[in-house]
């Protein structure tokens, strides 16, 4: 059976593969679906839901479309998201290959800095760091994925302890192989598995980081996001509530699609781990 | 004939162990022979081959020399010496293509590009009777079964023409019949490319058909070493006379009581 039939067979990673397809999709398309700044005035404020066909779902303080918002909000979560991990599963499992591999006071020196770092909770580094920087969308990709690369990077270690001692390890040193480039190429790609099933679960927590940093303000002030939309709506939760439900929705139906899908895949390739 | 390897006094001791893997073992190997080492699990002759590829563990505490007389110059791995390992499930990389993985030795020590070295890499798959060799090349180690894995690691070890192939229990991971298919594989991949074989293996009665030379380790020594003819109708030593008398064979009465009918 092939990986991808293995994939379909797993009703988590169907469901979740339809959830974000239809969140990419909405995100690709929001410049057609929804043209010109969602920030602008749409209409009168505080609208509610469903009572104005050409504003299905009402508008904020402002007057401002949410559904534009929420739209043009899925680009931001899913870019930052998405960029967020794998920044992190990058680093994270080039640094643990390499401690992994090369053991002895190398991968102490490396672990000490991942200790460094999962020491210090992943969403307080990100504050400080957007704090101290500007928040634009690179500073805050980087400041997230600063707090979620130390998971990818044990992970990668543990497997490639148990690789290097296999015999095609060996037999790739036997061959004349350089050392790095039995690492990266040899080891590696055999160590990913395990940290790609990791990576949804990266993916969520960084949406749910970047949405928990708009919420303070401290996203990029020029572009919507689901968590700013929600701060947004704190000041008139009694009379308006819909305002912070609806993309809080929205990030609950994200955050568990990626996590479907990482199952799917994790299912998917367990199986092909047995198998070989 | 000048050797093509000669080990004198070698010994080794594994980090953090007192106890010697290897106790001044001395032997040589003329080019194109076929030398067995036999022995129980721990009498070292692994550890031998190891050390021959220069696979041993860092900080292990190693003696002696190990030299490559007909060479003129220090062995170099992959090109002068091939290795083929015991499992034929580890031996391979999963995520790699066959061809791939053979055609890796032929770029790196032959001199070819990558076009060169694939072809050479489905000579090598025909010369190991691997069926479809155009479709193997394409495909991935876990498309095979243990014995054609096998096949294919002697391929992708003797891919750049190396003048010694190690093979460190390269037949005991297998089933008999498949290990019959595999020792007369090595057989004449040996002698029609003129390379020497160094055999590692705890079976006697493999190493009898197989080998020009017999050595016989025990407890991190050489306790025996000489033609195979010798060694297995007069052996020297009370270890290998041991060795002989436990060998059961096909010829020997059954151990398993049939139930009377």
């Amino acid at each position: 059976m092939s990986a991808l039939a293995r994939f379909r067979r797993s009703p988590e990673g169907v469901i979740g593969l339809a959830l974000l397809t239809v969140l990419a999709l909405a995100a690709l398309l929001a410049p057609l679906l929804f043209p010109g700044d969602p920030l602008r005035i749409a209409g009168p404020p505080l609208l509610t839901p469903f009572t104005d066909p050409a504003l299905p779902l009402g508008t904020d303080r402002l007057g401002r479309n949410v559904l534009a918002g929420l739209v043009h909000g899925a680009r931001a979560s899913l870019i930052v998201g998405l960029a967020a991990a794998l920044v992190a599963v990058a680093i994270g499992s080039l640094v643990g290959t390499l401690a992994g591999f090369a053991g002895g006071l190398v991968d102490e020196a490396l672990m000490r800095v991942v200790d460094a770092f999962q020491i210090v909770p992943g969403f307080l580094l990100a504050l400080a760091f957007v704090s101290v920087l500007q928040p634009t969308l690179p500073v805050v990709v980087t400041a997230i994925a600063l707090g979620a690369w130390t998971g990818p990077a044990r992970l990668a270690r543990a497997e490639v302890l148990s690789i290097r001692e296999r015999d095609y390890v060996a037999a790739a040193r036997i061959i004349g192989m350089h050392p790095l480039e039995i690492a990266l190429r040899e080891i590696l790609p055999n160590a990913l598995p395990p940290v790609l099933a990791l990576s949804a679960v990266i993916v969520a927590g960084a949406i749910l980081t970047e949405a928990a940093l708009s919420f303070l303000g401290l996203g990029d002030p020029n572009i919507v996001t689901w968590g700013s939309m929600i701060a947004e709506g704190r000041a008139v939760l009694r009379s308006a509530p819909y305002l912070s439900i609806v993309p809080g929705i929205a990030l609950v139906l994200t955050v568990i699609g990626t996590y479907l899908l990482g199952e799917g895949l994790a299912a998917m390739l367990s199986r092909r781990e047995r198998q070989a | 004939m000048t050797d093509l390897l000669r080990i004198e006094a070698l010994s080794v001791t594994y980090p953090r162990s007192k106890k010697p893997a290897l106790a001044s073992v001395s032997l040589s190997l003329a080019p194109g022979k076929k030398l067995a080492i036999i022995g129980e699990s721990g009498s070292g002759k692994s550890t031998l081959a190891h050390a021959i590829a220069g696979l041993l563990p860092r900080g292990s505490s190693v003696s002696g020399a190990i030299a490559w007389p007909a060479l003129g110059h220090p062995a170099i791995p992959g090109a002068d010496f091939g290795m083929v390992f015991q499992d034929p499930g580890a031996s391979l990389n999963p995520v790699l293509r066959i061809g791939e993985q053979i055609a890796e030795g032929a770029q790196r020590h032959l001199g070819l590009d990558w076009r060169e070295a694939e072809r050479r890499a489905l000579e090598l798959l025909r010369a190991v009777q691997i069926p479809q060799p155009e479709a193997a090349l394409r495909a991935y180690p876990h498309q095979f079964s243990g014995g054609q894995r096998q096949r294919i690691a002697i391929a992708a070890a003797i891919a750049a023409q190396p003048r010694l192939l190690v093979a460190d229990e390269a037949t005991s991971a297998l089933d008999t019949l498949v290990q019959a298919e595999i020792v007369s594989l090595l057989t004449h991949l040996v002698e029609s490319q003129d390379m020497a074989l160094l055999f590692v293996t705890h079976d006697i009665a493999l190493a009898a058909r197989l080998a020009d030379r017999i050595a016989v380790m025990h407890d991190a020594s050489l306790v025996e070493i000489g033609p195979t003819r010798a060694v297995i109708d007069t052996p020297q030593s009370a270890y290998t006379r041991h060795l002989l008398s436990t060998h059961i064979d096909l010829a020997d009465p059954p151990r398993i009581a049939r139930p009377a009918s």
